[in-house]
């Protein structure tokens, strides 16, 4: 009799536990608990401000709180391990930003605590195509131009890029091989910003980077845009050429920018997330201040996500592996 | 003059009560996150940053830049009572300003240093408004190589921070160099002294170390002089005698000129401006050796040059859009979040935004003068708790600082093993500062020597190439000549025969 009561009380119990974390699943977010929306750069950085024009209209889809926590260092390491350790609850998310995050799992030197499998991706948010740029009153007009005195002198030519394998500095190495010419090529650890100064203060002839760091000045028309690294031509930019269509080929490279969740994060919870992020994507003061900013909104799903960082994951390993960062 | 017809549009709408209590706020919990170790400028603006959300642009930017020039007179406070730093930047003002606090001259040195705040923010303010393009396309001549060249003038001044023993200033600029290069390599991407720490990936943060050495050491060391219960020294007046403001004239002019153009420079650091002003102040002195001791020239100088440079950095974003500072960084997002982009346009387009903020800049540093000063009686008061209860305060506050910069445990102790080589090297009577400043500029040189590097393929020459790297690398050259004979076996001995 004993047995059976206390069979039958297991039964109920277990039944119970998992109803509730069913209800649980299924009540995501659960009021009065804060997803925290991680973010692996300073404050005020592009990243960031991004993430804090998205929020507020992600916040009302969800129907939840979002804490923006910035966790800086070691160019989104130490960020994105606190992302890739975290619970798979979906109450911890990150911004990841290609292909900077993958070079540093890709090179064993770094260490990384993450890769691929580390993170579920749940929407890709943009994609930047890196722009190069010289000054306004620069005797270079064209990308045509810049090959050919990188010809005639090798290594004359220097190219400002942000730090080391980011996505400026990978699109200065494709430029470099494209144009089949020596430049030199100049990473500033510091970033874009440096990068942009050094330009613009005429030390270096030309700079390669994405739109929304060159935004302001180019608007205002101190410097002009020569090409851009990317498929078709930028609705942001029409009236600038791809490198491909100027004849150069292999040279597409850009940043992009999307949210991911730890591993393992359940299928309910990454489409629920993935309709907010969409919509609130789609919101007309969000689509303005990137519009705003020169950043190019591109919105997929989980599925294509993953399969485009995938791809991307070969290419910059390859790309990795002839500069001989691997 | 235009100019001046769009600043008085706006005066008119900077002290509209709004605005003006904006600013008053601002400056505010500017010098409160001045005070609080740990939480620097860059972080109280980042975590106000949703809040200007609800602000119209030009009241957020006035709030977040009130938050930063505020935060350079806070960080005083401390420095000055108790010898914790809590910036970076208030590092230097340890130096001189504790040694007032401890003769009872701790009015006197805030007093000095509010003042220097307001006339270094507001001659600054003014080269914005007259002259920010011009201004700008001089500071864009310093590309990497000229930076470079600017901070080996910087490093090669360290000797004046040597005090008695040579020696061990050098050993601890070596030091400081080598804290410096923990992390990640900037050009090659390997990680240096970390140890397989992922903590230590982003390298040592400046804020945790000084903490660490110079709050954490200096609250080691005096646990073991009996406790007194207060400040011996009786508080003499609040306002500094008419001797110390007249020795503080020359030490502000020449702050505020340090901190500007170090300010528009890019690739540099708020702290910087003071390690450079407070070591041109002892090389210009009659009496070096009353520094250290409590030369009030000490105070004036870094403190203007600190608001100088900061109200200088607001420059290059407002006339390029470009951020020279992780908090200035925050005010472009700031910018970006209310859909406007700070650039060469920002006048023409935004002008019903720029100007007020312009305008607030002048009426904050005023703010800032008359919201302090009366506080200072208050601040001194401080002193009259017991050591033992205001230790436990500190070792709280920093503690949870290093915890608020770092974001994980691994800060704290990073800052509490700081504070243990503080005491150390304070014992055995080795100075600090050279440790500090070579910690800053370690980094900043050497990237800005691979950047220059990376642009001549390797040749040296260009470190030569402009007229403005050859004039600062000469001058560096004549600075360490100049300090040779103090490095003569002679004086090394005479040194130690001092020290014994």
């Amino acid at each position: 009799m004993r047995g059976s009561y206390f069979a039958k009380l297991a039964v109920v119990l277990i039944g119970a536990t998992m109803m509730l974390t069913g209800m649980a699943s299924a009540e995501y977010p659960e009021q009065g608990k804060v997803i925290r929306m991680v973010v692996p750069w300073a404050p005020g950085g592009s990243v960031d401000v991004f993430a804090r024009l998205m929020v507020p209209g992600l916040e009302k889809e969800l129907g939840a709180t979002i804490e923006i926590v910035n966790l800086p260092g070691a160019g989104a390491q130490v960020g994105m391990t606190e992302v890739a350790r975290s619970a798979p609850d979906g109450y911890t998310l990150g911004v990841a930003s290609l292909p900077g995050l993958q070079t540093i799992y890709l090179d064993p030197a770094r260490q990384a605590a993450f890769n691929n499998a580390s993170f579920t991706k749940i929407t890709l948010t943009s994609m930047d195509p890196e722009a190069i740029a010289v000054k306004a009153d620069s005797p270079f007009q064209s990308i045509a131009d810049l090959a050919e005195a990188a010809r005639k002198e090798p290594g004359s030519i220097r190219v400002a890029v942000g730090g080391l394998m980011g996505d400026s500095h990978l699109g200065g190495i494709l430029m470099e091989k494209a144009i089949g010419a020596d430049v030199a090529l100049v990473t500033f650890d510091g970033g874009l910003t440096p990068a942009l100064t050094a330009m613009l203060g005429g030390h270096t002839h030309a700079y390669v980077g994405a739109p929304p760091s060159i935004a302001a000045v180019a608007q205002a028309g101190d410097i002009r845009v020569i090409g851009m690294m990317s498929e078709e031509r930028n609705a942001l930019l029409p009236d600038v050429p791809t490198l491909k269509e100027l004849g150069f080929e292999n040279a597409v490279m850009g940043a992009s920018r999307g949210i991911v969740g730890p591993a393992g994060l359940p299928e309910d919870i990454v489409a629920k997330l993935d309709a907010a992020i969409q919509k609130a994507m789609a919101l007309p003061e969000v689509q303005a201040s990137l519009k705003n900013a020169w950043s190019t909104a591109v919105v997929a799903g989980p599925a294509e996500f993953q399969s485009y960082w995938d791809t991307l994951d070969a290419d910059t390993s390859a790309l990795m592996k002839e500069v001989g960062e691997q | 003059m235009e100019t001046f017809g769009f600043l008085m549009q706006g005066f008119a709408v900077a002290l509209q009560p709004n605005y003006l209590l904006l600013a008053l706020a601002g400056c505010f919990i500017g010098t409160l996150v001045g005070v609080l170790p740990g939480i620097g400028p860059s972080a109280g603006t980042a975590i106000l940053l949703p809040l200007t959300f609800q602000l119209e642009p030009a009241g957020a930017i006035i709030l977040l830049s009130a938050i930063y020039y505020g935060a350079q007179y806070g960080g005083t406070i401390t420095s000055v009572l108790l010898s914790v730093p809590g910036e970076a930047s208030s590092v230097v003002t340890c130096f001189d300003g504790y040694p007032m606090a401890q003769q009872g001259r701790a009015g006197s040195a805030l007093c000095v240093a509010a003042v220097g705040s307001f006339v270094g923010g507001t001659v600054a303010t003014f080269g914005l408004v007259v002259a920010a393009p011009t201004m700008v396309a001089i500071a864009l001549q310093f590309g990497p190589a000229e930076q470079f060249a600017l901070m080996v003038l910087g490093l090669s001044l360290i000797m004046v921070l040597a005090g008695k023993s040579v020696v061990k200033a050098l050993i601890m600029g070596m030091l400081g160099l080598i804290l410096g290069m923990v992390g990640m390599d900037p050009t090659a991407g390997v990680p240096r002294f970390t140890f397989g720490q992922m903590h230590l990936l982003g390298g040592l943060d400046l804020v945790v170390v000084v903490m660490g050495l110079f709050g954490i050491g200096e609250i080691l060391v005096s646990l073991e002089k009996k406790a007194a219960p207060a400040i011996s020294a009786s508080i003499r007046s609040l306002l500094p005698t008419r001797e110390e403001a007249r020795q503080s004239v020359a030490p502000i002019a020449r702050g505020t000129l340090i901190g500007f153009a170090l300010g528009l420079i890019p690739g540099m650091q708020p702290s910087l401006s003071t390690f450079v002003s407070y070591m041109a102040e002892r090389r210009l002195s009659r009496t070096p050796e009353r520094f250290g001791n409590g030369a009030i020239e000490g105070v004036a100088g870094p403190e203007t040059a600190n608001n100088a440079f900061v109200n200088a950095a607001l420059i290059p974003l407002f006339t390029l859009g470009i951020p020279t500072t992780a908090t200035i960084a925050v005010l472009q997002g700031a910018f970006m979040m209310h859909g406007v982009l700070p650039g060469p346009l920002l006048f023409r387009d935004h002008p019903d935004i720029i100007w007020p903020v312009i305008a607030s800049l002048y009426v904050g540093n005023a703010l800032l003068l008359v919201l302090n000063l009366p506080l200072i009686g208050i601040w001194v008061s401080l002193l009259r708790v017991p050591y033992a209860l205001l230790y436990v305060l500190i070792l709280i506050f920093t503690l949870i600082g290093a915890y608020s910069i770092t974001g994980s445990s691994y800060g704290v102790g990073v800052m509490i093993f700081f504070g243990v080589v503080g005491y150390a090297l304070r014992k055995l009577d080795f100075p600090l500062a050279p440790l500090v400043l070579t910690f800053v500029l370690g980094p900043l040189i050497e990237r800005a020597l691979r950047a220059s590097l990376q642009m001549s393929n390797g040749s040296p020459s260009i470190l030569f190439e402009s007229w403005t790297s050859t004039v600062l690398l000469v001058a560096a050259c004549l600075i360490l000549l100049s300090s040779v004979p103090r490095l003569s076996p002679v004086n090394l001995n005479e040194a130690r025969e001092d020290n014994e």
